[in-house]
């Protein structure tokens, strides 16, 4: 039974961590790429072609 | 056993309902300011196909970070201790194989779809996806059923709204609440909203939950060896032992890590991140990612809902109302156990942010899964019996009626069906009767050219018998565990494509009849 105690105490600190550098990771880049998907969004609008064909409906 | 209402009060204070309405009004005005985005049917529906990779990673984890998520994941491991912690371990091996090997995910990207249905009509016939439509759409609103009922509950308790007089009452009114903010946002914003939205949630939520948890760890009454210790005299070897007799055992956590897997792929909301990101590699790049946060989206708040357990169980009064025939008995009112004790520990500011985050996460969760069963209703289901299809203006028009249409049923559902003892397993069943035949036909339809539309009817339709799993079949029959029904079911429509595959091969494509009637 310790054995799995201390299996779930090292993942979730293991976890934890690994999350946290995600988060630095992915806060700011995310930003970024909120800016790159509008002025994707607005050049398509500009030009009135689609970027990619939708499937057919 | 009743608890005298002045026990229910929590920290939430004044402040923290301002930080709450601010948050809230904060993102309908995103969700307003993005809308000058939307011009078509792809921006609507899957954001333009224009989203980089760690955006919508934020939004992978966003959508499944949610206020459901956290309640069920703590009703679970209240209930089943640390082997708990085994559900986000597959989560996070599922995302990972995904993310690692592209599996399915990348060929759907690079088909350029914009609801999962699409691919059946291109690889068997239009009738499959309509089929698809129709069991992905009504699997997926059964499946959200308890969403609102959950919001609510986490919202009346925390706040401390159930002191104020009758619980249920209290409930029912903020889950009414919630539904129509929700539908209204949903309405007005699209994909660009909910991919935007869903980033702030991720943001507020990760930091509020991981500080949350340290301050929970923190208390002079908590700390890790006491949880272990009240868990394990409570229920044994089975509170850390996930293979132990009376926790999970191999055949459920073999069924889980299954629909892990399929639904990243099968799933509309969760597979839609493949299909609203750039390019097909930042599609597997999502998943993998945003493995670590479906590891944490769900041990957080199962470490919340531990320490709540030991923090309870040293008070006398909340002993009796949390545990009314003794610790080691099992627990009454687990539903409610998270929301209170982070109402009662967090300190304020800290517990309006969270509530915001969490109330957040309710709205982005419910808009991301109104937005994908709506867009398959409009697209998959309505527009293959239309002469010519419809138009994409019709296609939004349809797409905002069911929306508004979902959350009525909602509404009635939520005020109607009590909580299942695991919300969870309730959600694993419903999700199944699509999952486990579209899982199938999708699979065998990338990696196997003999599977043929035959072979994705019986698959489909063999995915049905999942529903058996919403009634008290145990007490029929001993041995048909949940995780049995679920694995079987599997394995059956995997077999149900392979010989209906080999018994009835494809001849010559299908065609819908208005084409037929044209030709004619």
């Amino acid at each position: 039974m310790s054995e799995w105690i201390l299996f779930w105490k090292y993942l979730c600190g293991i976890g934890i961590l690994v999350y946290l550098v995600t988060l630095v990771i992915i806060i700011p880049l995310g930003a970024r790429d909120i800016f790159r998907l509008f002025h994707a969004l607005r050049r398509r609008e500009d030009a009135k072609v689609p970027l990619e064909p939708d499937q057919e409906a | 056993m009743e608890a005298a209402p002045f026990l229910f009060e929590t920290n939430f204070s004044t402040l923290d309902w301002g930080i709450v309405v601010t948050y809230i009004l904060s993102m309908g005005a995103v969700g307003m300011l993005v809308n000058k985005y939307i011009h078509s049917v792809s921006d609507y529906m899957v954001g333009g196909r224009a989203t980089g990779l760690a955006l919508n990673t934020a939004s992978y984890i966003g959508t499944e970070l949610g206020l459901v998520t956290v309640m069920y994941a703590s009703i679970e491991a209240f209930t089943r201790g640390f082997a708990y912690l085994s559900i986000p371990l597959i989560g996070l091996m599922a995302a990972f194989i995904i993310g690692k090997t592209g599996w399915v995910i990348q060929e759907l990207r690079k088909q350029r779809l914009v609801t999962i249905p699409e691919y059946f009509e291109k690889r068997y016939n239009w009738k499959i996806r309509v089929l698809s439509g129709v069991l992905m759409a009504s699997s997926g609103i059964l499946n959200m059923g308890l969403f609102p009922k959950m919001g609510a509950t986490f919202l009346a308790y925390s706040t401390g709204l159930v002191a104020l007089g009758d619980a249920q009452t209290i409930v029912n009114m903020v889950m009414t609440l919630l539904i129509l903010l929700v539908v209204a946002y949903t309405i007005m914003g699209g994909m660009v909203a909910v991919i935007v939205t869903d980033y702030f949630q991720f943001v507020v939520l990760s930091i509020g939950l991981l500080i949350g948890l340290y301050f929970a760890f923190s208390d002079p009454v908590i700390s890790w060896d006491r949880i272990v210790d009240t868990m394990t005299f409570a229920k044994g070897e089975a509170a850390v032992n996930p293979f132990a007799p009376d926790s999970y055992g191999v055949v459920y956590l073999v069924w889980m890590l299954i629909v892990y897997i399929t639904s990243n792929f099968s799933w509309g909301p969760v597979a839609s991140r493949a299909l609203t990101a750039e390019n097909p590699e930042v599609a597997r790049q999502t998943f993998l990612l945003g493995a670590p946060g479906q590891f944490i989206r769900t041990a957080v708040p199962a470490l919340f809902a531990l320490a709540a357990f030991a923090w309870f169980v040293q008070d006398p009064g909340w002993r009796q109302f949390f545990f009314p025939n003794g610790v080691a008995q099992g627990a009454a009112h687990v539903a409610e156990a998270m929301p209170l004790f982070m109402g009662k520990l967090l300190p304020v500011g800290l517990l309006g942010i969270l509530v915001a985050g969490l109330l957040a996460a309710f709205m982005s969760t419910h808009d991301s899964y109104f937005l994908t069963w709506a867009s398959v209703i409009s697209r998959d289901i309505i527009s293959p019996f239309k002469k010519q299809g419809i138009s994409q203006q019709e296609q939004i028009r349809y797409a905002r009626i069911s929306i508004a249409l979902m959350g009525l049923f909602l509404l009635v559902w939520g005020l109607w069906y009590e909580l299942p003892d695991s919300v969870w397993t309730y959600m694993a069943i419903t999700g199944n009767v699509y999952l486990t035949g579209a899982a199938a036909a999708l699979v065998g339809g990338i990696y196997w050219k003999k599977a043929s539309t035959a072979g994705a009817w019986a698959a489909m339709l063999g995915g049905l018998i999942s529903i058996v799993g919403l009634f008290p079949l145990q007490e029929l029959i001993p041995w048909l565990s949940i995780g049995v029904l679920g694995l079987a079911n599997y394995v059956l429509c995997a077999l149900l494509l392979v010989v209906f595959s080999l018994l009835y091969p494809d001849r010559k494509p299908e065609i819908k009849p208005e084409e037929a009637a044209s030709n004619e």
